[in-house]
């Protein structure tokens, strides 16, 4: 089968590999009709998450149809079509139990390696680093998705595929950041990033009641989407003072809650943000922390500041202090997907959110390191790639069209 | 080995004590830990494997074929 597969910074390949097949009982085998490049695998792209050998593969945003099981899968059957949430969970452990299904602890078989970083280890990940178990992912023809009697969410047959592919990981991870942030009515929460799961943070906090939403970027196509398809206040950067400009409009406040939707790759126009950007470049930092900051320095006394963004080591100087005189809430940690799939899904079916309308560029299989590039470079607009493994590029097949 | 509830009945605890001679003392339990082998990491880690299989049912594998 085809897969596009990781080679080092700036180097990934589309390669013809062995097909996967079922190992464990709870096994199951997806044909890839649709899948996606996240922000998150632009950190995998840039070289800054450890544990990538040369020739994994990539992909955590997939679904597709079940074209074998193994024999303890009862709940699903071959043909069932179906999305796949990114992290894997075996459904039966503590975590599992309590929905905190992104922290399983019986899914990552390297857990020991994490464990020396993080003191715990958190669950498996498709396509994300020998950390989170090696895992091969989503950005192929096959993928093997183990525990398939809890994770993969069957999907009616009238719902596009573009329309339920992001219940994979940015909408469950957009509304996730936006439940963290506790919202009441005529909350005004603020939003770092309008890419993907910027977007779906925008939205989701409108669904959960917020009264304003300021969304901050620098890209135009960015903060126009942010604008059309997230109804928020949108603030550039570039431009203007964002947390003193969010104060003069929350009557001196601040905004009751802070999204982080950037992480470790944070730009910014400080004189911190240029230091932060050095010593990232020559590995002197793990991270650049600068909306994280921002964020804690808007945010209003008491208020919560949501970090859905990957963060991945040691920050410098984030602003702790300011964030205990304040009294402010921080959370954060990868989504338990599992636990929106199916909220989300009515959501969509019924006509509340239409999350197709983000993707700017659908594209081949063949054409993912394009689609890398262009999502790292923000060229042509690029927001979020969409790969078809079934179109042939350049090759006289079936072509998606673009939108 | 033995077998107990965990703190706040959150399931079962399993302790394994387990007395051995490194082959040459301290030095051979040293150069077996740097290979991973020293028997307190690899009791550790079949522990982890029947904490899959009991909870589970199965040991968790990336892999995405037999070998």
């Amino acid at each position: 089968m085809k897969a596009v597969c990781w080679y080092g910074a700036s180097d990934v390949r589309v390669e013809s590999v062995a097909d996967p097949e079922i190992l464990n009982a709870r096994d199951a085998i997806v044909k890839v009709t649709r899948t996606a490049i996240c922000g998150s695998d632009l950190h995998l792209f840039g070289g800054y998450i450890p544990a990538m050998k040369r020739g994994d593969i990539l992909g955590h945003e997939f679904m597709g149809e079940i074209v074998e099981v193994g024999g303890e899968v009862k709940t699903l059957a071959v043909g069932d079509r179906v999305v796949v949430p990114f992290a894997i969970a075996c459904g039966a452990c503590h975590y599992c139990r309590t929905g905190l299904w992104s922290l399983c602890d019986n899914s990552n078989p390297n857990a020991a390696a994490l464990e020396t970083l993080y003191g715990s280890a958190g669950g498996g990940l498709f396509g994300y680093s020998h950390l989170y178990g090696g895992y091969a992912g989503g950005q192929a023809e096959y993928v093997r998705v183990p525990f398939a009697d809890v994770g993969p969410l069957p999907v009616p047959p009238e719902l596009p595929d573009d329309k339920v592919l992001f219940l994979s990981d940015i909408f469950p991870t957009g509304y996730m950041a936006a439940e963290n942030c506790g919202i009441k009515p005529g909350d005004a929460v603020a939003v770092w990033g309008c890419g993907p799961v910027g977007l779906f943070a925008i939205r989701s906090a409108f669904m959960l009641g917020a009264d304003r939403v300021f969304a901050i970027d620098r890209f135009p196509e960015r903060l126009t989407l942010a604008e059309t398809f997230g109804k928020a206040e949108t603030l550039n950067y570039e431009a203007l003072d964002v947390v003193e400009e969010m104060r003069t409009r929350t009557a001196g406040r601040g905004p009751d809650a802070c999204i982080d939707a950037v992480g470790m790759e944070a730009h910014g126009t400080t004189v911190g943000a240029l230091v932060d950007r050095a010593k990232h470049a020559v590995r002197l930092a793990t991270d650049r922390p600068h909306v994280l900051r921002q964020a804690i320095q808007a945010c209003r006394k008491g208020g919560i500041v949501s970090i859905p963004g990957v963060y991945g080591g040691f920050l410098d100087k984030v602003p702790l202090g300011a964030a205990f005189a304040k009294g402010l809430t921080l959370r954060m940690g990868q989504t338990h997907a599992h636990r929106y799939l199916r909220p989300l899904l009515e959501r969509i079916a019924q006509g509340q959110i239409d999350p197709s309308l983000i993707i700017t560029h659908r594209l081949t299989l063949d054409e993912a390191p394009r689609g890398y590039e262009m999502f790292r470079d923000k060229a042509d607009g690029c927001v979020k790639v969409v790969l078809s493994p079934a179109a042939q590029g350049g090759m006289g097949g079936e072509r998606p069209p673009c939108s | 080995m033995s077998f107990g509830t965990a703190p706040g009945s959150q399931g079962t605890e399993v302790r394994v004590r387990l007395r051995y001679e490194p082959v040459e003392g301290k030095l051979g339990a040293l150069v077996a830990r740097l290979f991973g082998e020293e028997p307190a990491q690899q009791v550790a880690r079949d522990l982890r494997r029947l904490k899959q299989i009991l909870e589970a049912g199965e040991v968790a594998t990336g892999a995405r074929r037999l070998p």
